[in-house]
């Protein structure tokens, strides 16, 4: 029972990172239609930063996170000029632009990083028990600020002028062209958001993992599997399916075998698309 | 009918310059080294994988991405069956094709009724599904290490060793030019009609009758044969391979060469084949830059040549044959 408690706990919080990237993917996917997969690379790029910055610059995490996001928004602006430039084009055009991106960014942080794996220093080590649970800092914070960056983007698109602009763009661009949004704007917000979202998420795990300029690939299949799961462009969705996936993913690791711990992942990605192709809290889209 | 029998021997002089090409060029090759014969051979297997993967990628408008995991199936499989029961390559290499098109056809069965981005994203779950199998499955696959010492090809006694060069690129590219012309005759019949009816509008194709989804099914399980095929080419002649040689980055550059070099062309795929395995490697001089610029190369070659090399060199012609007939006039 302990040792479930514990699994459950530990797919929570990375549960939490998957939820994080996830959400960017999805609000990336909903205005543009572009299959991203350089989107991982953005994931290792966050941790990196936040790295480089504690390592080179100042001994504090929270300036490293700031950092960190704040470069994120850049790159995320940045990539979405390249993407604009093929938006509507055929689906290949937009993967080819996502596999130039993951050729120049995997690559290029090798070179600026170097190959060996790096670890940003953990500033909050101490191990707390709640109830069952032993949890350090570090996870605690990781599940303080999602719940923070969800509830903050659920309001955004909720309540804000420009979240429910950008609601409508996803929903029907023409639509919204017509009453005056500015899809163009509302696409490169979107990538902004998006993207420092996901490299928040890298460098909240980066404490506790070795990253690595390969590690992109592996967290661009856990997000595409979470917003097909969750619904393409739902960000409830992609959050909830977030946090399915790390639970799963951790128990299975933990009593079966942690080199098959993506498979059962997969295996519901074939399922749900099979049975519901619009996900679990999808809706048509045009 | 004239007409008919004209392109007719218009192709037949184009495949005749075809063998040429795939007999002298080893031949040249050979003089400058076997670094680049080597270099020859991988071109013909990715011009292998690209050529197949373009009948559903360029023809029918799929974006299968399941590709190079099939190659790794075809690869596993008849390094598997040549190590554990010494089949001879003759014989592993169709059964590579068959075993590829046989795991392909249930894939098949479960994505084709899929469209555009969720086809995508059920065959990239494939893609990822097979990479940990390939590296999980130790007893099988001989797990991170590979599978290693996998039989040479022989013919009766004659074995054909891996410095073999020469002799490997026939095989290579005599397998090219069986696809080629299995690609050729699909698409130039009334299968690829329906192929190219689906790429343009699906549900066109349908109401006027197509039963697109076993014609998708066609066009998948052709592309997955060579595909297992060119996996056996590769694993018998590197003699050794491991899960690294199906990564992501091997799907990515077959999905380049198609793209840069011509999607729904007959020759572009080729053409795209020779440029992403030979661009890198004249790259290499820029040390570890290399694939960054390569990175940008293909997003330039997205952004200012969507149609491929085939594509530019249609242009070029059309503009010329219009500047011709402005002079004419």
């Amino acid at each position: 029972m302990e040792l479930f408690i514990q699994a459950l706990a530990a797919g929570l919080v990375i549960g939490c990172v998957y939820c994080l990237i996830s959400i960017g993917l999805t609000m990336i996917f909903s205005i543009m239609r572009i299959v991203n997969f350089a989107h991982g690379e953005f994931f290792m790029l966050g941790g990196y930063i936040g790295w480089f910055v504690v390592n080179h610059y100042v001994s504090n995490y929270w300036l490293a996170v700031l950092i960190a996001v704040l470069a994120g928004g850049i790159l995320g602006f940045l990539t979405e000029k390249i993407y604009s430039r093929v938006y509507g084009k055929n689906l290949l055009s937009m993967f080819m632009i996502s596999l130039g991106l993951v050729l120049i960014l995997q690559n290029g942080s090798q070179i600026i990083f170097g190959a060996m794996s790096r670890s940003l220093f953990n500033f909050y080590p101490t191990v707390r028990e709640i109830g069952f649970v032993r949890i350090n800092d570090q996870r605690l914070i990781i599940v303080g600020a999602t719940i923070m960056a969800i509830a903050g983007v659920l309001l955004f698109f909720k309540y804000t002028k420009m979240g429910k602009a950008m609601r409508a763009t996803a929903g029907n661009r023409r639509g919204a062209g017509v009453v005056g949004i500015k899809a163009e704007r509302m696409s490169m917000f979107a990538f902004i958001g998006g993207i420092a979202l996901t490299a928040l998420a890298g460098v909240l795990l980066a404490p506790l993992y070795s990253l690595l300029p390969t590690i992109g690939d592996r967290l661009t299949g856990v997000a595409f599997t979470c917003i097909v799961i969750g619904g393409i462009g739902s960000i409830g969705g992609a959050a909830i399916a977030g946090f399915a996936v790390g639970i799963v993913e951790n128990i299975f690791g933990t009593y079966f075998s942690t080199a098959w711990a993506f498979a059962p992942m997969f295996v519901l990605l074939l399922l749900v698309l099979v049975v519901k192709p619009l996900g679990l809290f999808g809706k048509e889209v045009a | 009918m004239g007409r008919r029998s004209l392109d007719t021997n218009k192709k037949n002089i184009s495949y005749l310059a075809g063998i040429a090409v795939a007999i002298i060029l080893p031949l040249v090759i050979r003089l400058t080294g076997a670094y680049w014969a080597h270099i020859l051979i991988l071109i013909g297997i990715y011009a292998i994988l690209a050529t197949s993967l373009n009948l559903i990628m360029g023809y029918t408008g799929q974006a299968d991405l399941a590709h190079s995991a099939l190659y790794g199936v075809g690869a596993y499989t008849s390094g598997i069956i040549a190590i554990r029961f010494g089949i001879n390559f003759w014989i592993t290499l169709p059964i590579a094709g068959l075993v590829a098109v046989a795991i392909g056809s249930i894939l098949g069965l479960i994505t084709l009724r899929l469209r555009g981005t969720y086809f995508a994203l059920a065959c990239s779950a494939f893609l990822f599904l097979m990479s940990m199998v390939f590296t999980n499955l130790r007893n099988l696959t001989g797990g991170i290490q590979g599978l290693l010492f996998i039989p040479s090809a022989s013919i009766g006694g004659f074995v054909i060793h891996q410095k073999d060069k020469i002799i490997w690129t026939y095989i290579v590219f005599a397998v090219l030019l069986l696809t080629i012309f299995v690609v050729d005759r699909v698409v130039h019949s009334r299968v690829g009609r329906a192929l190219i009816a689906i790429r343009e509008d699906e549900d066109l194709a349908k109401s006027t009758g197509v039963n697109t989804f076993w014609y998708k099914m066609i066009a998948f399980v052709v592309a997955t044969f060579f595909a297992g095929v060119s996996g056996a080419l590769f694993a018998t002649y590197n003699g050794m391979v491991t899960p690294a040689n199906f990564d992501i980055i091997l799907f990515f550059m077959i999905v380049a060469a198609c793209f840069i070099g011509g999607l729904g062309t007959l020759l572009g795929p080729v053409i795209g084949a020779v440029i992403v395995v030979l661009l890198p490697e004249i790259l290499r001089v820029t040390g570890q830059y290399y694939f960054v610029i390569f990175g940008v190369f293909i997003i330039a070659a997205t952004l200012f040549a969507p149609d491929g090399v085939i594509g530019l060199v249609t242009k070029a012609r059309k503009k010329l044959a219009r500047r011709q007939q402005k002079a004419v006039d």
